[in-house]
């Protein structure tokens, strides 16, 4: 990993990059490894994704970094998604990206014959036993991002006798189905959920009628994942990566689990253990990102109904994010990329990339021509004071005042 | 072209002209995801199977984490000598499992679901599966041209094809009990009356498609369409693309299921387009055509974002991120990598707008934020230039 002072194994912590921006933001706050998407052949065709200068951009930032870039093309390919593929994966090689993640088998031999990418398999194709990860092996896959449904017990297991790497998800939003097996959207917006169109039917509120009664539940929406209490099962388990979902999510959702996390293992690296005061501290800041109810899903045990998220969206927040820094010059201001509104008497927490968080009591704003306000706007810059300890993408975030 | 269905009672062997059919399928509680069949029937089936020399093939079309995959293995082990003309197979672990196992027994692939939609993943399975593989069951997602591009290459390897003509779409599995935790002990004890097989209809608000049929077992949680495939009117079209052989599922259908069974050999036989669509209309369900004749469901992908908002590589300056009106643009500038100098006044800049508009400007100004003027900047910088009008945040700046 990327901290040489201490020499305990601990797994790479993968985070979402939906943009040039939260690339930067993830891999600043810790995370050694970020995986995006490219304009094609993703599986979020509503995300502002990569082009190949930014995937170049987003190497060269990583690589700098000491952490590594891998690229999604986890779409179920028709025949006509091929056109064009092989000068992608070839820019891809080029631009050294460090793995394609990938789901359709036609697509791995593809890249198998014509680059030397390495290749992850996605959770898309439901990878969930030895034999399998056995026979994806076969097919030049060196790593699996294994299906959410299993356990870490049973990665251990798939690991240890089918000589794979081993990815799985620790954080994030959860498919109920499995991955690749939801074609809900397909049928009913016309939109293919397996190329990028998934319109997250299983999040509504369903009515169940049995012929006799009707119910109303969300009964296909499940809680998010949360693996922080779990990240000594993991690295008893030899689990290689660690991943975050979230590519549709904030720079604040990237920046915070990856600050989070990074901070856990690298705890355990100075340490050998788990055994913290930080640990509370940890699962609050988890609780300060938007999120659903938190499950540990099919982790250590199948997943039952304690899983089910039984509400439409969480909008409980007990901090909000206000942006980001964009600038920072030394004595005189901070430049603060609004994304909601502040005023003049709050106080703001900056978030430092190691460091815990500064504090900012807003006695002045200024716009950027030099007038002043009492209150921001969201999507325009704003002056605020100056204080010591902060870098440009540094997260800012405000506590929730009834 | 044969047809190919399900077994679910004894009584069906003998009112189904078997001699019709290129084999059965048997689907039981333990191996098939919506399999009702006990062990115990199912023996009793084969052997009246054997009896009448039909041949009969096993669903084992669940996905297992390794923990239950034990389990299913030792269970199949007790079944494997049983004269099964093939296994239909759908987990990459059960296929290696066979293959690896049980040299004398044939797979079917079930890639309906997952990445076939190409025919080069089609071909990686064969590859792997090699001589025992006897057929492959395609997607319904695929449109008619394509099914018949698939086939000739499939016929070439010396593999059969199938297709659902007529049967529920399965569109959601997991393996979680969803259904269940709704009811109370007392309704749930009338499901186990029912062999742990839960059956309800869900509807949503949020969706104009009402009753999507739902099953909870012992494998999980499935969700089908409220329309089922519905193909009878296309068979003379599916024989010239060339399948071997299309799947009649019809379990759900109950007490119609033997009509619409012989109704469709029927056609099979002697195809009359108008009769074929004359019946769908004493159909039990409504039904749907699918892709088949066409899978346009990535048309809407353009309308999902904001295409203008996404940068160009080519001239790439950087993006709008604040705009103050009659004072400046605010600039955060991202392109020219390795170049010292990334903008610089007298410049000529492309504004290209999220709603749309280009617009052209001249730099004669560069501003920083501390108010200093400078005539050139580095990429990752913020730099001020003067307003210009309809300008927004997001908006684009190219070099010209």
């Amino acid at each position: 990993m990327k901290d040489a002072k201490n020499t305990r194994w601990v797994p790479e912590l993968l985070a979402p990059a939906g943009s040039l921006e939260k690339l930067k933001v993830a891999i600043s706050y810790g995370a050694d490894a970020v995986y995006l998407g490219g304009q094609k052949y993703g599986l979020r065709q509503a995300a502002d994704n990569f082009t190949i200068e930014e995937i170049r951009e987003g190497v060269e930032f990583a690589h700098a970094h000491g952490s590594c870039v891998y690229v999604v093309l986890n779409s179920f390919f028709h025949d006509k998604d091929f056109d064009g593929l092989l000068d992608f994966i070839q820019e891809l090689d080029a631009v050294k990206i460090d793995a394609v993640i990938v789901s359709d088998p036609g697509v791995i031999n593809y890249i198998a014959e014509n680059t030397n990418l390495e290749i992850h398999l996605s959770t898309q194709a439901s990878c969930l036993n030895v034999e399998s990860a056995k026979l994806w092996k076969k097919l030049g896959v060196t790593r699996i991002v294994l299906g959410r449904e299993v356990s870490i017990a049973d990665a251990k297991m798939i690991k240890e006798e089918a000589g794979v790497e081993i990815e799985m998800f620790v954080h994030g939003s959860m498919c109920m189905a499995y991955s690749g097996n939801c074609v809900i959207s397909n049928y009913t917006q016309g939109r293919d959920s397996n190329r990028g169109g998934c319109a997250h039917s299983c999040r509504f509120e369903y009515k169940i009628d049995d012929g006799k009664k009707e119910l109303n539940s969300y009964f296909m929406s499940s809680k998010d994942l949360e693996g922080i209490r779990l990240l000594q099962d993991f690295i008893d388990a030899g689990i290689d990566s660690l991943k975050v979902e979230g590519r549709m999510k904030s720079p604040m959702y990237a920046g915070t689990i990856s600050m989070v996390y990074s901070q856990a293992l690298a705890y355990y690296k100075e340490h050998g253990n788990f055994l913290s005061e930080d640990l509370l501290k940890w699962e609050e800041e988890l609780t300060k990102v938007t999120h659903r109810a938190y499950t540990q899903a099919s982790l250590v045990e199948e997943a039952d109904e304690s899983s089910i998220y039984n509400d439409r969206e969480h909008e409980e927040k007990t901090y909000r994010a206000i942006g980001k820094v964009a600038q920072v010059v030394k004595d005189e201001f901070i430049v603060v990329d609004v994304k909601s509104a502040f005023e003049i008497g709050e106080s703001l927490e900056i978030l430092p990339f190691n460091d815990s968080h500064v504090e900012v009591n807003i006695s002045h704003i200024k716009n950027l021509a030099g007038q002043d306000f009492s209150r921001t706007r969201p999507g325009a810059l704003f002056k605020i004071p100056y204080v010591d300890g902060v870098d440009i993408n540094n997260l800012v975030r405000a506590r929730v005042t009834n | 072209m044969k047809a190919i269905t399900y077994i679910s009672h004894i009584d069906e062997l003998e009112s189904l002209d078997t001699s019709k059919f290129s084999e059965v399928i048997l689907a039981t509680r333990l191996f098939s995801q919506v399999g009702k069949l006990t062990i115990d029937e199912m023996l009793e089936i084969i052997e009246k199977c054997k009896a009448q020399k039909v041949k009969y093939t096993l669903e084992w079309d669940i996905l297992m984490t390794e923990s239950r995959f034990k389990m299913y293995r030792e269970q199949f082990k007790k079944y494997a000598d049983l004269g099964f003309s093939s296994i239909r197979l759908r987990d990459p672990g059960a296929i290696n499992f066979i293959l690896n196992s049980y040299e004398n027994l044939s797979i079917d692939l079930l890639l309906d679901t997952g990445g076939h939609h190409n025919i080069k993943a089609i071909k990686v399975w064969k590859n792997l599966v090699g001589d025992r593989l006897r057929k492959i069951i395609l997607s319904i997602e695929l449109s008619s041209n394509v099914v018949k591009e698939f086939c000739q290459e499939i016929k070439s390897w010396g593999v059969k094809t199938e297709l659902l003509v007529l049967g529920r779409i399965l569109l959601f599995y997991t393996p979680r009990n969803l259904v269940s935790p709704l009811y109370t002990d007392e309704d749930l004890e009338e499901f186990e009356n029912n062999g742990k097989y839960i059956e309800v209809a869900g509807s949503s608000e949020e969706s104009p498609h009402k009753g999507f049929p739902i099953i909870e077992n012992q494998h999980g949680t499935f969700m089908f369409n409220t329309k089922d495939q519905y193909l009878l009117e296309y068979l003379d079209e599916i024989e010239e693309c060339g399948v071997d052989d299309i799947r009649i599922d019809v379990r759900h259908l109950d007490k119609e299921s033997k009509s619409v069974v012989d109704k469709t050999i029927s056609l099979c036989e002697n195809f009359n387009k108008e009769e074929a669509k004359e019946f769908k209309n004493q159909y039990p369900n409504s039904t749907t055509r699918g892709f088949f004749h066409v899978n346009k469901s990535d048309v809407l992908f353009k309308k999902l974002k904001n295409k203008r908002v996404q940068r160009e590589d080519q001239g790439f300056i950087g993006e709008v991120v604040d705009v103050v009106k009659k004072s400046h643009i605010a600039i955060l500038v991202k392109g020219m990598r390795n170049e010292d100098i990334a903008l610089k006044v007298g410049d000529e800049l492309r504004l290209s707008t999220p709603d749309g508009k280009e617009k052209f400007t001249k730099i004669h100004k560069l501003t920083q934020t501390n108010g200093k003027e400078v005539q050139d900047v580095k990429t990752g910088e913020l730099i001020l230039i003067p307003h210009v009008s309809g300008i927004s945040v997001k908006t684009m700046a190219y070099l010209k």
